[in-house]
């Protein structure tokens, strides 16, 4: 009965979404029925795959950036208490700034290519893996890092054979958050780029009143969003099956 | 070189992050002479698991000189190894991979020796069968008993086990002590061991070593005289009845004076 709680939901409230817009005879520019939106969806046809692998290519290239920045900085971060208070302000600083305010900035110093859609993505995709991987790296129990110092003294080595397995937890939390906000950058490139993809698609047919195909794009990006969001949950799962059952920060296995 | 562990006047005064500041021992000075088995009694918060750390090198006494085989400890020693309180077992390594960590994290591999050796342990401490289990498919004593394992991996000089049976139930506790006893013994490795049973320091020490006061200092020393191999024929022994007994009184002692004065 509980797995069939979430299918019946939707399909609750897509129904009565069907019923009000025939009933009140909203006009489908401003609330199109879910029906004519998988009428658009399906005439919108094979332009889906250019769509698609336009915020794809994107997102994935966004993530990658902020990985490849990211993580190295949470590794300086942790290491040394100097730059973590040099680093983190501005990192918070850069949060709390909004992307749509920091992607047109972006997008006119580095123009409208991959390479700035992407550097937009990262913006908001690193603060996550930051965060999380710093936090995980410096919660390692002392206890595990007395035993690594009880049979050698090497820092370094502490780092990657104890610091980082005991923060892939923390790591992967950091990972899902990130994917999603970097689909959340890449449609904010798009909008503003005003380049192809899903992003675009939105923000076109919308201004030529295609409600119901930007309805299916937004869709679409849900269906993304969720799906990068599982893929990462299920490499944790695939290759780190014991980090589920890790212990909490504080005690070490007590 | 007659003496295995020197611990010479040994103070420790922590600073507590609001800039207090806790003397835990003072003064405190005892030997361990080579293949010697000593256990350690004392309250709970008496300093045991601190002088731990100083005789394995993790920590520096804030007074006093630690001496392991006539050498000041600076850093920790490939022969002494510790089994801490807690089993602090890596989640993503199995139970073999633990054992073998010391190994596998010094030497970055693993030697077909060490390997094993390593089975041997898994076997001593009950556990054969299970090298391939992560440490959060096993009850505490199991994890307590792979902790015991590794300490006990590549031959070292000195042991220091930090109440290696206190999760195991009373028959496995007993059965598991003496065969270590015995490993140790063959092994012609010394042994410093804390434990709160008055009963398990003095089945298998030569000496016991009671803390007590505040900040703590020895108190007591009690030599336990009864033969190796120590047996369950030893529970018998009434020398191991009249160690049990002093230890119990000089505990029993400190115990009532710390009520009085505090
Ligand atoms: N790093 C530290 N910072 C501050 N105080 C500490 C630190 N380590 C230990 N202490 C204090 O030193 C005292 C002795 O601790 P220790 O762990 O050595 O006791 P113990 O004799 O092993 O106790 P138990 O039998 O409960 O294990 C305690 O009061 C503890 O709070
Ligand atoms: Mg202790």
């Amino acid at each position: 009965m509980k797995r069939l709680t979430t299918p019946f939901t939707i399909v609750a409230v897509l129904a009565v979404w069907e019923m009000a817009c025939r009933l009140l005879a909203i006009p489908s520019y401003i609330l199109p029925p879910p029906s004519e939106i998988a009428v658009a969806a399906i005439e919108f046809g094979p332009h889906w795959w250019v769509s698609i692998y336009e915020t794809l290519l994107t997102v994935g290239c966004g993530f990658a950036l902020a990985l490849g920045v990211g993580f190295p900085l949470a590794v300086v971060i942790a290491r040394s208490s100097t730059a973590y208070r040099a680093i983190y302000p501005l990192l918070v600083i850069k949060q709390s700034t909004p992307i749509v305010a920091i992607a047109p900035i972006i997008i006119v110093s580095f123009g409208t290519g991959l390479m700035a859609k992407a550097l937009v993505a990262a913006t908001v995709a690193i603060f996550p893996i930051v965060v999380s991987t710093a936090t995980g790296l410096i919660a390692t129990p002392k206890e595990y890092l007395e035993l690594a110092r009880s049979v050698h003294e090497d820092p370094w080595k502490a780092l990657i054979r104890i610091r980082l397995p005991f923060a892939v937890r923390h790591i992967f939390s950091g990972l899902r958050v990130s994917i999603t906000l970097a689909v959340i950058g890449a449609v904010v490139a798009e909008f503003v780029s005003a380049g192809r993809g899903l992003g675009y698609l939105v923000y076109s047919s919308t201004a030529f009143m295609r409600t119901p195909l930007a309805f299916a794009a937004l869709l679409m990006l849900g269906i993304i969003g969720l799906s990068l969001f599982s893929m990462v949950g299920l490499i944790q799962n695939t290759f780190f099956p014991w980090a589920k059952d890790m212990p909490d920060e504080e005690g070490a296995n007590a | 070189m007659s003496i295995a562990i020197c611990c010479d006047s040994i103070g420790q005064t922590f600073r507590l992050p609001d800039q207090r500041q806790i003397e835990v021992l003072r003064d405190a000075s005892f030997d361990v002479k080579p293949k010697e088995f000593v256990s350690i009694l004392g309250a709970s918060g008496s300093g045991k698991s601190t002088l731990f750390r100083f005789i394995a090198g993790l920590l520096k006494p804030t007074a006093g000189e630690v001496r392991v085989f006539g050498r000041p400890v600076a850093a920790p020693r490939e022969d002494v190894t510790l089994m801490f309180q807690s089993p602090t077992l890596f989640p993503w390594m199995s139970v073999l991979e633990n054992i073998l960590f010391p190994v596998s994290y010094r030497h970055g591999r693993v030697d077909a020796q060490s390997e094993n050796e390593a089975h041997a342990l898994v076997t001593a401490v009950g556990l054969a069968g299970r090298e391939r289990a992560r440490p959060a498919e096993l009850s505490g004593g199991m994890q307590q008993r792979v902790a015991l394992a590794r300490a006990l991996l590549g031959q070292p000089k000195i042991v220091l086990l930090d109440e290696p049976f206190s999760a195991l139930d009373e028959m496995l506790r007993e059965t598991l002590a003496l065969d270590v006893h015995r490993m140790l013994a063959a092994a012609e490795c010394t042994a410093l061991l804390v434990t709160h049973s008055i009963a398990e320091a003095a089945l298998l020490s030569d000496r016991v070593v009671v803390l007590g006061g505040s900040p703590s200092c020895v108190i007591d020393i009690i030599t336990v005289d009864v033969d190796r191999p120590r047996t369950t024929a030893t529970l018998d022994d009434p020398n191991y009845a009249a160690a049990c007994r002093q230890l119990r009184s000089a505990l029993r002692r400190n115990y009532t004076d710390e009520k009085v004065a505090g």
